[in-house]
């Protein structure tokens, strides 16, 4: 049994993974962690209790994370429940959804959001000039509107594809027992769907408490926990290593306070749906019908209002800082493209090299999870997961502090960008590996070994084929997210090694904003048209694996 | 190719399934593995193509011993529960794999697979995937798969249990049919009795990781060796004989049954009788007839299963085919006679 198993290619295959994970997850988490302690009386806990600075910030940071998950819950939920119950006029619009959480980057997100109603904001600008003064968009005010409006759809998502998948009949079988078709939806439907949209409001409530670029560029003087923390880490008057350790490793405890709130309401809750049949939607007629339709559509409007606001913008004349707008101008994709185009080769050469190499090392981590089940797959599960607790912030951290020097290093090359460009989408690509090998039975692998093909062949022959689609799929989903990632990279870069997000983010702060829409229009179509391509010519399905 | 399975142990995460199991398959026998879902024939099967690994024991294909020898060099055939055809593939491609594997020369590969087709009425399908089949259809493509690399063994994991009723019977049949044809030691899984008692020439019958008995289906339907045995092929209703109980009138709390039986059991034993040998009716009389009360009759089409409760709490489940006892209504009492010959004292 022991020789079987040490003679497994496998075990060797499982054995590597673990060392690698090991060696790039583990291990600069362990040194955030322990970094915290400082030396002696330097103590970050100490600092943490006495300096009121930072106290605030986890509070501010939670009552944020709190009142976005319930505004976003406010918006997702109900569309979701019109969307999957009932049919009303420009319904198709809201398809669109989920591709605006996939290809408006979250730093433009919030640059966009300041175009409209920051201090030179057209809005602004627009409503001054009825003599009326909106309040400022830099706080409290910004923070919720950005966060809520990017976050939603998560929530959409989430609860569009739980209430898809509950069965109609039970509330058919509640209205037969003679409970009214209001109260069997609220009494059957909702505890169906409720872990569901839990779970979707936690993840909400881990990406804003992670959120790096809206937190950044528009919460000005409130403190929040990941402003204060990379700030810690890259401050210009020397940074504060203990410190920056001391704040990771708060909002990694956080994170994981919530992951296992989750699990335990999951364990709780989660039901069992034999699968039945899917509700048939009602067409909203009149009144109601024109209301909600107006609603979802507007709701969609905004969601893609960045979008517009980058496009003008991108061709907007601007003096420094001052917007001209209504004069058109090609000088900012001009510049962009053809002066200073270092980011954009930066972001293609990393992000490619960290797509092929991530989705090949999660694809390979995900057969030794599901398929080629060792003695060490429940640690490499829980390892190549791990990243989903860790905030962008938290990653860059903990590779700066390991691999600054020593066997490996990589700080100030651009290996280190690359590295946190696959650790940071590592949970999403071998999730989805994962969820297709579930669906590939191993009776078909057997049944070619049993034809005479040794093992790892008889793998490669008739299990990689049908995973084919789902890595193009995940390969297409990571390239769109990794390109736009800033929160990891813009801790590890140095300089010369500017990425799209960084330089955005860089021009942002400067108040470049026409400069920073050229660079964001290039961005989102490097995320576009890979899309388009797989979509329509590759005719890939980019979310056959969720749900 | 005789299988020879001797003194078997295989554990499945430190529980043995199977436990010491000995087994000899003659050459071209169609041998079946019959038992309830947890009994291991699945492990015994899946152990005999190497997919699980032996703690102890040996497996012997003729002389040659392979248990150790990894399933893609022990020259088998099998079919899957779930057909496991590549879906990717063509039905062609699918049935030329093994071929391909063993490599076969182009032109061969299409007169074989052509044959494999033909042999299993699927040849105008050749170029389909498997998609585009019926499940009975994928069933024959599996089967065509199996049998075109000449197995030495061909070993089947509950083949039927995914097609209707209907097409059941039909490719039970196209199975015994090639089986014969092409004289391959087959072993078969089923927890299907008739499956088991129509297609098998040995049927081994399994419970808890043991063999119970070895036999012929005429011999294990006939001569059941044990109540689990008889009731599992057959069905059959088990009165306990009471401790110190010696043959061949056994003194029950409803009265004394005899039986024709010489040779009895010593230790625990059952009395094992088969519903549809049971007789009913308000007239019966003499040796082995008891009173009952009706607790419950349902129409089958083709019979009539009644329940019947007799004093100290036992219950008969008796098969008829007449209409005399159809007057009778839950609650009435009525006679019910046991055939000595239909009594067979056996251990449980």
């Amino acid at each position: 049994m022991t020789e079987r198993r040490l003679a497994s290619p496998w075990f060797w295959l499982a054995a590597a993974a673990f060392i690698t994970l090991a060696v790039f997850l583990a291990y600069p988490l362990l040194n955030v962690i322990l970094g915290s302690f400082g030396r002696g009386a330097a103590s970050g806990w100490q600092t943490l209790t006495t300096d009121a600075k930072y106290g605030a910030a986890i509070l501010n940071t939670l009552f944020l994370g709190t009142g976005v998950t319930l505004l976003s819950l406010l918006l997702g939920v109900p569309l979701a429940y019109f969307a999957a119950r009932h049919d009303f006029p420009g319904k198709s619009i809201i398809a669109l959804l989920p591709l605006i959480t996939l290809i408006i980057p979250e730093v433009i997100a919030a640059q966009t959001w300041l175009m409209l109603f920051g201090n030179n904001g057209i809005f602004t600008k627009w409503a001054a000039g009825f003599g009326l003064e909106l309040p400022s968009f830099y706080g409290w005010f910004g923070l919720f509107t950005v966060m809520s409006f990017t976050y939603y759809t998560y929530i959409y998502i989430g609860t569009l594809a739980a209430i898809r998948g509950a069965d109609v009949q039970l509330e058919e079988a509640a209205q037969s027992l003679g409970t009214s078709p209001f109260e069997s939806r609220l009494r059957v439907l909702l505890p169906v769907i409720l872990p569901s949209v839990l779970a979707s409001a936690l993840l909400v409530f881990t990406l804003v408490v992670g959120n790096f670029a809206v937190a950044m560029i528009l919460s000005h003087k409130i403190p929040l926990l990941s402003v204060l923390t990379y700030q810690a880490a890259v401050a210009e008057s020397g940074s504060d290593p203990v410190m920056q350790s001391t704040l990771a490793t708060v909002s990694v405890a956080i994170v994981m306070i919530v992951l296992f709130i989750q699990r335990v309401v999951l364990a709780r809750g989660r039901y069992e749906t034999v699968q039945g049949r899917g509700a048939r939607p009602i067409r909203l007629r009149g009144v109601a019908g024109l209301i909600t339709g107006f609603l979802a559509a507007l709701l969609t409007v905004i969601s893609l209002l960045p979008l517009g606001t980058l496009v003008v913008g991108a061709f907007t004349r601007a003096r420094g800082p001052v917007m001209r707008w209504g004069e058109w101008t090609l000088a900012n994709l001009e510049r962009v493209l053809i002066n200073a185009p270092d980011p954009i080769i930066n972001t293609l050469i990393y992000a490619s090299l960290a797509t092929m190499i991530g989705i090949a090392f999660a694809t390979l981590l995900s057969v030794l999870i599901v398929k080629k089940k060792t003695m060490l797959t429940p640690v490499i599960d829980s390892l190549s997961m791990l990243p989903l607790a860790l905030s962008g912030t938290v990653i860059g951290i903990g590779l700066v502090m390991s691999f600054n020097a020593g066997f490996l290093a990589m700080t100030g090359t651009g290996a280190i960008i690359v590295l946190a460009y696959i650790v940071r989408r590592l949970p999403f690509g071998v999730r989805n590996a994962s969820s297709t090998l579930y669906n590939i039975p191993d009776s078909i692998e057997e049944a070619s070994v049993s034809l005479g093909v040794p093992p790892v062949r008889s793998f490669l022959n008739v299990v990689l084929p049908l995973m084919v689609p789902a890595i193009l799929a995940a390969t297409v989903l990571t390239w769109t997210t990794t390109v736009a990632e800033l929160s990891a990279s813009i801790i590890v870069y140095s300089g010369g090694r500017e990425t799209l997000p960084i330089k955005i983010f860089r021009l942002i702060d400067s108040g470049l904003m026409a400069q920073a829409s050229a660079y964001g229009l290039v961005l989102i179509s490097i995320i576009i048209v890979p899309i388009i391509v797989a979509t329509r010519i590759g005719k890939v399905d980019l979310f056959a694996s969720r749900s | 190719m005789s299988i020879t399975v001797e003194n078997l142990t295989v554990d499945y995460g430190g529980q043995a399934v199977l436990d010491g199991l000995s087994l000899t398959i003659g050459n071209g026998q169609f041998f079946t593995l019959l038992g309830p879902s947890g009994c291991g024939k699945t492990t015994l099967l899946r152990t005999m193509a190497g997919f699980l690994p032996a703690v102890k024991g040996q497996i012997r294909f003729g002389s040659r011993d392979v248990t150790h020898v990894p399933p893609h060099q022990r020259d088998i055939g099998m079919v899957f529960q779930d057909y496991a055809l590549f879906p990717n593939r063509t039905v062609f491609e699918n049935v030329a794999y093994g071929l391909r594997a063993r490599k076969v020369g182009d032109s061969e590969i299409k007169t074989r697979v052509g044959e494999a087709l033909e042999r299993v009425g699927l040849s105008a399908f050749g170029a389909r995937l498997p998609a585009a089949l019926s499940g009975g259809q994928r069933q024959r493509v599996a089967l065509a798969r199996a049998l075109v690399i000449k197995p030495q063994v061909l070993l089947m994991d509950e083949p039927l249990s995914n097609l209707d009723a209907k097409l059941r019977v039909q490719i039970r049949e196209t199975i015994r049919a090639l089986q014969q044809e092409t004289g391959i030691t087959t072993v078969f899984v089923t927890h299907d009795q008739e499956e088991a008692l129509a297609l098998s020439d040995q049927i081994g019958v399994m419970d808890r990781g043991r063999l119970r008995q070895v036999g012929t289906p005429h011999a294990i339907y006939r001569h059941p060796a044990s109540g689990y045995v008889a009731d599992f092929v057959g069905g059959a209703n088990l009165l306990p004989v009471p401790n110190g109980a010696k043959g061949p009138a056994i003194s029950f709390p409803f009265g004394t049954l005899t039986i024709a039986q010489q040779t009895l059991i010593n230790g625990p034993a059952v009395i094992a009788v088969r519903p549809e040998e049971i007789g009913l009716g308000a007239s019966l009389h003499g040796e082995n007839v008891f009173e009952a009360t009706l607790v419950a009759r349902s129409f089958l089409g083709d019979k009539t299963a009644y329940r019947l409760a007799l004093a100290g709490g036992f219950t008969l489940l008796v098969h008829r085919r007449d209409d005399e006892a159809d007057s009778l209504k839950p609650g009435e009492t009525c006679r019910l006679h046991i055939p000595r010959t239909s009594a067979r004292m056996i251990e449980p």
